[in-house]
């Protein structure tokens, strides 16, 4: 009998388990940017962007429901609903990025700024050392080595397989969840996380050679490679092209930036709504108030459903689209409104708060 | 006179029936060339420029106030189609000539409709994908009506299977054979092992309703007890993939429509594309590279060769603007001709060119649904107005004993209130606030009280091949580029009547068992009236066109053989529900998805000899 290995274990399997709920809200932390913006766009106008951040927010739901696969394969319990798991805009990633905050903004130049932040690759950040969501995985996929060595992939038995979320809820253009059963599927959902975000790993990239046609460069999501589906750029590359209302073509590099065809990008076509809103905008036993009300109720069931889809009842996930899309009309709803006698001819937004039942 | 470019094979028609045949044979290495008289778009979803994607589609239907079946797709006149609008009463002995695309002389009118734009009708089908049963390929020899099929369900069972792959069904196989249904002639074998790609999308709260409350309701129809059954319906729907089966997004936008998320507008448009539409197996067709299609080229005749009776030429008029009637006359040749362009359109094209008739069945045997509506109110409410148009039917009594003396049905559960008896929510306002006289709080309280409880059956009476139920081309009507246009004769018999008549009364037992208060009114004004027995009933169009150009075992007595080539000339195929002898019950779509597969096939195997 060793007694040092199993204690040795047991902490490991306790850190791994931390960070992998580190990484379920990081994951979840980029939505409610990502989808305030989204849901400012006045409907019919900015057709690309609007395609471009709705099919990044789902990817970022992809990556949430990747790192909640992994911890539940190794005995994990995620939490979506505990205080805390939403932060307050503005505010630094859970992922210990501390060089810039997540906000919520409407679409425009600065919104996307941020966004390019959050996606912004480990070569391209400004100081050296600044930590990104790439190096964050970074870590759980140390930590996830060190146990494969100790318990090989018994870590990933743990859990209940049939609690994991299985490829028939989450398939097509986004990416497509496999359950993880041993390291290699763990590290393949951990990679694609990766991949789309900041671009497909390649160690042999250098970034400042521009590349042919046909050849992985690291600036594509990987979702080719990956999924057998249409190539497209990582997030970073995909919000750099909006910032820039530029596509980029081959031959470009993350150095020259993006200088294919121009993008049709029209700020003005957005609802001017408040930046970062917080529940106390809008006074008690006001239309307002019962807006956003109305909105955290919804929002705080999508959390519930999560809760639950992720804690054994996987089947949640069906109802959770009717949910997603009350929550997008709520929304639009209160950003059409304009605060009443705002001096700066603000609209209402949604402050994106877990109400516990007996609030709602 | 110069040559014309030639393919492996001219596809008329860019409807589901050409891009399967044209996907099929172009991922065989066949050059294939389609021609679409009607507009179109491509790839695009949306806008790019000048150049309308399928968003137009969209913008159009969101403007347009009369949101009918072809609301969001322009009417071209270089390649006009019909309306549901279009419909009137036709007093007898007269010809309707100047109220749309087709020319009817009754005595019934005629009241279905099609698309022509790339992508056809699929463009505002409802997705709809039931099987035939067994037993309505031989109605002639088990009830002495109709004719019989010269292919039974086995020959194309396995043609199903490929087709719901291929066009991508939600279902449940095991639900599907029916074999929980206490009524043996409805039973459908499906081989062992097999499922639909796609899980069944999830049934209405109304369809669980009414599944509790009939589960011991029984009929009697000509002495004979029969279960009334709420079974989901099989849908061309994106639903929940099985195993490694990839739903198909939208064309041009595949982050969508991956999956139906209850826009509710499936007719007329999929906002998404979850719903099925031919755009996405063209686009597959063309990604092959063996595939083009050219969009605004109308045909209007076949030259045959003396010599072997092959279709040696098609001729079409192509057109650079819908604002224009100037075309230009040009003509592609091809070792096959695949007429592919609806079965009214396939009828109009034969009659023009004078080919495939010497059966002189071409144009004749023109079926349809006729669908009785009935309509109520539950005692509460019962969420209508909500996911797809319909999730589940009452298949039932699609089959019995009874048809040797009157029509069998098939019941659809409408998900969408009164939408399609009283154009509801549309005319709302109309009805309330301008004949009725509501505002304020009464207007919307009565709203709010009304909808949630609104609920309809559709009845889709099968309705038996008649010559003279029939497609024609006259030289008194053509269209804006010299084209015919559709005469129609169409006439309901005492047989379907019969089945309207049972239909109504089925609906009076379910409506009983529910506690439904009855709202059905059949109009003498009506243009789909008609009277049984001393009492009205009122149909309604289905958009089933079946049977102009009848496949059989006789030459003598239908227009293609088993193969669906034509009896007259070898070297031309025709496909669509115009082969269709009888039309029985289920929605045709996927019994033609399922020919054309084996068309295609049948087309491979001449293109090897």
């Amino acid at each position: 009998m060793c007694p040092v290995e199993p204690i040795a274990s047991e902490d490991l399997l306790h850190r791994l388990r931390q960070q992998l709920q580190r990484a379920v809200e990081l994951e979840f932390s980029t939505l409610p940017p990502y989808l305030t913006a989204l849901y400012s766009i006045k409907e019919g106008s900015n057709q690309y962007a609007t395609s471009v951040i709705r099919s990044i927010a789902i990817e970022e739901m992809f990556h949430m429901t990747n790192a909640a696969n992994v911890l539940i394969a190794i005995g994990g319990k995620p939490s979506t609903t505990h205080k805390g798991f939403v932060p307050r805009y503005p505010v630094n990633l859970p992922d210990g990025e501390v060089w810039f905050k997540a906000e919520l903004r409407p679409f425009s130049r600065s919104a996307l700024e941020v966004f390019r932040e959050i996606e912004m690759p480990a070569e391209l950040v400004p100081e050296k050392g600044d930590i990104t969501i790439g190096d964050f995985y970074g870590q759980i996929e140390n930590t996830i080595n060190s146990l494969v060595e100790l318990m090989g992939d018994d870590l990933f038995q743990i859990g209940d397989p049939e609690h994991q979320v299985d490829s028939k809820y989450f398939y097509g253009a986004e990416g497509v969840v496999e359950k993880v059963r041993d390291k290699d599927s763990a590290m393949f959902a951990l990679n694609s996380i990766i991949a789309q975000g900041e671009g497909a790993p390649n160690s042999a990239w250098n970034p400042s050679i521009h590349f042919p046609d046909n050849e992985a460069t690291g600036i594509e999501s990987g979702d080719a490679q990956l999924f057998q589906q249409a190539e497209e750029l990582a997030h970073y590359y995909r919000f750099d092209e909006l910032y820039r209302g530029r596509h980029y073509q081959h031959g470009d590099t993350p150095q020259s930036g993006p200088t294919g065809p121009s993008i049709d990008v029209d700020y003005h076509n957005v609802y001017p709504i408040i930046v970062n809103p917080c529940p106390k905008q809008y006074p008690k036993a006001t239309p307002l108030y019962g807006f956003d009300h109305d909105f955290n109720v919804i929002f705080s069931q999508l959390l519930d459903t999560l809760q639950l889809a992720f804690n054994g009842e996987p089947q949640r996930l069906v109802t959770a689209v009717d949910t997603m899309f009350s929550l997008k009309y709520k929304a639009q709803q209160m950003m059409r409104i304009a605060i009443p006698n705002d001096s700066q001819g603000r609209h209402a937004a949604p402050t994106w708060q877990y109400l516990k039942p007996e609030h709602r | 006179m110069h040559e014309s470019e030639h393919f492996d094979v001219v596809i008329v028609g860019a409807g589901i029936s050409g891009a399967i045949v044209a996907e099929q044979l172009g991922a065989a290495g066949k050059k294939v060339l389609v021609l679409e008289a009607g507009t179109g778009t491509q790839d695009r979803y949306f806008n790019e420029g000048d150049k309308a994607g399928y968003h137009a589609y969209l913008e159009r239907y969101y403007r347009s106030y009369v949101k009918i079946p072809n609301a969001p797709y322009p009417n071209n006149p270089n390649a006009p189609q019909p309306l549901v609008t279009d419909i009137e009463k036709i007093p007898a002995g007269q010809v309707i000539a100047n109220h749309g695309y087709f020319v009817q002389t009754g005595p019934n009118p005629f009241s279905s409709t099609y698309t022509r734009s790339e992508g056809g009708t699929t463009l505002h089908w409802l997705g709809t994908c039931l099987r035939m049963l067994p037993e309505d390929f031989h109605i002639r020899e088990k009830f002495g009506r109709g004719l019989d099929w010269p292919i039974s369900y086995e020959d194309l069972q396995p043609w199903y299977e490929k087709a719901e792959h291929g066009i991508g069904v939600s279902g449940d196989a095991g639900l599907q054979s029916y074999d929980a249904i206490d009524n043996h002639s409805v039973h459908i074998p499906f081989s062992k092992d097999y499922n639909y790609p796609m899980e069944q999308i999830p049934q209405s709260y109304l369809d669980v309703h009414m599944a509790k409350h009939l589960r011991d309701v029984d009929v009697s129809i000509e002495n004979q007890q029969y279960p009334v059954q709420v079974i989901a319906t099989p849908q061309a729907r994106n639903g929940m993939p099985r195993g490694n089966y990839r739903p198909v997004g939208a064309v041009g936008y595949p982050g969508i429509g991956q999956r139906c998320a209850g826009n509710s507008s499936c007719v007329p448009i999929c906002p998404i594309q979850a719903k099925y539409n031919a755009l996405k197996t063209l686009h597959q067709a063309q990604a092959l590279g063996n595939v083009s299609v050219r969009l605004q080229s109308v045909v209007y005749d076949l030259e045959v060769n003396p010599d072997n009776g092959r279709i040696s030429r098609v001729l079409y008029k192509q057109y650079e603007s819908t604002e224009s009637a100037q075309v230009e006359k040009k003509a592609v040749s091809a070792d096959i001709v695949v007429l592919a362009a609806h079965a009214a359109e396939n009828a109009k094209i034969l009659l023009a060119a004078n080919v495939a008739n010497s059966s002189d069945q071409v144009g004749r045997n023109l079926m349809d649904h006729p669908v009785l509506l009935t309509w109520g109110l539950m005692p509460e409410a019962i969420g209508a107005f909500r996911g797809p148009g319909s999730t589940s039917g009452i298949p039932s009594l699609r089959g019995g004993a009874f048809r040797s003396q009157q029509a069998a049905f098939r019941i659809e559960i409408g998900n969408w209130g009164w939408s399609w008896p009283k154009d509801a929510p549309v005319s709302t306002l109309e009805q309330y606030v301008d004949a009725n006289s509501f505002s304020g709080k009464a207007y919307k309280e009565h709203v709010a009280e009304m909808y949630p409880r609104m609920f309809r059956l559709g009845f889709l009476v099968e309705q038996l091949p008649s010559a003279n139920n029939r497609v024609s081309i006259s030289e008194d009507y053509k269209d804006r580029i010299g084209n015919y246009r559709p005469v129609i004769s169409y006439h309901i018999d005492d047989y379907t009547k019969a089945g309207m008549k049972q239909a109504k009364a089925v609906s009076d037992t379910i409506f009983n068992h529910l506690n439904v208060s009855d709202y059905t009114q059949y109009s003498e004004s009506a243009p789909g009236y008609v009277e049984y027995e001393g009492h009205g009933y009122e149909y309604q169009g289905a958009g089933h066109l079946v049977g102009t150009h009848i496949m059989g075992d006789d030459p003598k007595h239908s227009v293609v053989n088993r193969e669906q080539r034509s009896w007259d000339h070898p070297n031309l195929y025709l496909v669509g529900c115009g082969n269709m002898p009888t039309i029985s019950t289920s929605n045709p779509t996927l019994t033609m998805a399922a020919l054309c597969y084996w068309a295609a096939d049948n087309i491979l195997q001449d293109l090897a000899a």
